[in-house]
């Protein structure tokens, strides 16, 4: 997961909410290199927090006028194909006849962070389960099943309405943190 | 008969057979030699690190700097990249990184120094894969910090593996799904090194005491650190104050004969 789940997403927040300025992961990674590669990165959320809180960290993610951090993980799972398609070819022509399906299913969640004071303040997620379908009436047809798009366009319009909500939050009673932390 | 005319037959088909072999090998290493591709430059920000307060020499071996990649769809030059990215982490490391010359060896003229950190080795492999087996990027570090005299304080090894199966519409120009896997693994294994190197005990307690090991502290020794003191190993201790000039080069004690007396400092 990573590169097409981050355009969907990042394309989704600016459709709900285009006041959000939405900076890329690769971005960020380099920001912070090299604690968030694959390798590096935090494994927990208490960890993840502490990462937050090193005043280094901090500083370059502020530095780049970053508010919220959105960590977002999951993926795609294929349950096994049924069905069967036969195919033959002659003289005359050719064609397939039958049937294939194959369910999956896409989960995707996401934490937002606050730079703030390093701590989540929301968690967002999404499951969509879906059908690939391929029936063959002389040709084949696939009908994708379209799970992760509309996983990540759930999620997207999520965490565009919490940032939005957390900013209004903030701005009504900015002394009071406590709250939007209350609010998981 | 027959059998000479068969013979004669394989003969002549193996000819043409051997000189496509040679061809085919010339045409590879056309192919390889015009297909060299360069790799991103690293990121703008310097890398994270709690620095270590030391003047480093930094020296890139030539295993570590030359080291190819190569097959016939593609030729990259690993070493040259990955010497540009430990560029920016020894600079992120240490207070002071210079870049030590080829001649003199820096175990003979590293003075003025507390450490020297090597690159000593990069080794890359590349194994394409077919529309069943995946693409395997490999790649592994070796690097070393030594005292200014060649003695070894610490050596890591870091190494990261990528592998991607390409889809049957995937990246028609192959270098398209390589290059992306390549910088990624580079990127991990020099992230593992660092974050195993921020995290190393050795180098912890290197942060208090690396460049001051093995000095003392004395007001009337004119061979003085400017924060650490005197060192017992005179010939490689970094001087203070000026002095006469001696057969060393850069800054450094001077020692009277045998008894040991420190005479002055020179070089600067």
């Amino acid at each position: 997961m990573g590169g097409d789940i981050e355009a969907c997403l990042t394309a989704r927040i600016r459709e709900v909410a285009p006041e959000i300025v939405v900076t890329p992961q690769r971005t960020i990674r380099d920001t912070l290199f090299p604690l968030l590669e694959p390798a590096t990165q935090p494994a927990t959320e208490a960890d993840f927090a502490a990462l937050l809180a090193r005043e280094d960290v901090r500083a370059r993610l502020l530095r780049r006028g970053l508010q919220y951090l959105i960590v977002f993980s999951g993926g795609t799972l294929e349950d096994k194909p049924g069905g069967f398609i036969l195919c033959g070819a002659g003289y005359g022509g050719g064609g397939c006849l039958g049937f294939i399906w194959q369910g999956e299913t896409t989960t995707l969640d996401a934490a937002l962070w606050s730079l703030d004071d390093s701590v989540k303040i929301r968690h967002e997620g999404a499951k969509v389960e879906g059908t690939f379908m391929m029936p063959a009436f002389v040709l084949p047809v696939p009908i994708p099943a379209l799970t992760k798009s509309q996983a990540c366009h759930e999620l997207g319009s999520r965490i565009a309405l919490a940032i939005r909500q957390t900013v209004a939050e903030h701005a009504k009673n900015p002394q009071d943190p406590e709250s939007a932390r209350q609010r998981e | 008969m027959e059998l000479i005319e068969s013979a004669r037959f394989y003969r002549a088909l193996s000819l043409p057979l051997r000189k496509g072999r040679a061809y085919a090998a010339l045409v590879a290493l056309a192919l390889a030699a015009c297909g060299t591709v360069p790799l991103a430059p690293p990121p703008e920000d310097p890398p994270i690190f709690q620095r270590i307060d030391a003047r480093v020499g930094v020296v890139y071996a030539s295993a570590a700097r030359t080291a190819i990649l190569i097959n016939p769809l593609v030729r990259i030059e690993v070493g040259k990249a990955s010497v540009a990215r430990f560029e920016r982490v020894f600079a992120s490391m240490f207070t002071q990184a210079t870049e030590l010359p080829d001649w003199p060896p820096w175990r003979e003229g590293s003075t003025g120094l507390d450490g020297v950190i090597v690159l000593e080795q990069t080794d890359a492999e590349l194994i394409l894969g077919t529309d069943r087996n995946p693409d395997v990027v490999r790649i592994a570090y070796r690097v070393c910090l030594y005292e200014p005299g060649g003695i070894e304080i610490r050596c890591w090894t870091a190494s990261a593996q990528q592998s991607h199966q390409r889809r049957i519409t995937e990246c028609l120009d192959v270098r398209d799904c390589l290059m992306p896997e390549l910088e990624i693994t580079m990127r991990e294994a020099i992230a593992r090194f660092m974050v195993d190197a921020e995290n190393d005990p050795a180098l912890k307690a290197g942060r208090r005491e690396f460049p001051c090991r093995g000095f003392r502290h004395d007001a009337h020794d004119p061979c003085t650190h400017p924060r650490c003191g005197v060192l017992p190993v005179l010939h490689v201790a970094p001087c203070s104050t000026d002095g006469v000039t001696g057969r060393h080069r850069g800054r450094h004690c001077l020692v009277a004969g045998r008894s040991g007396r420190r005479t002055g400092c020179h070089g600067g």
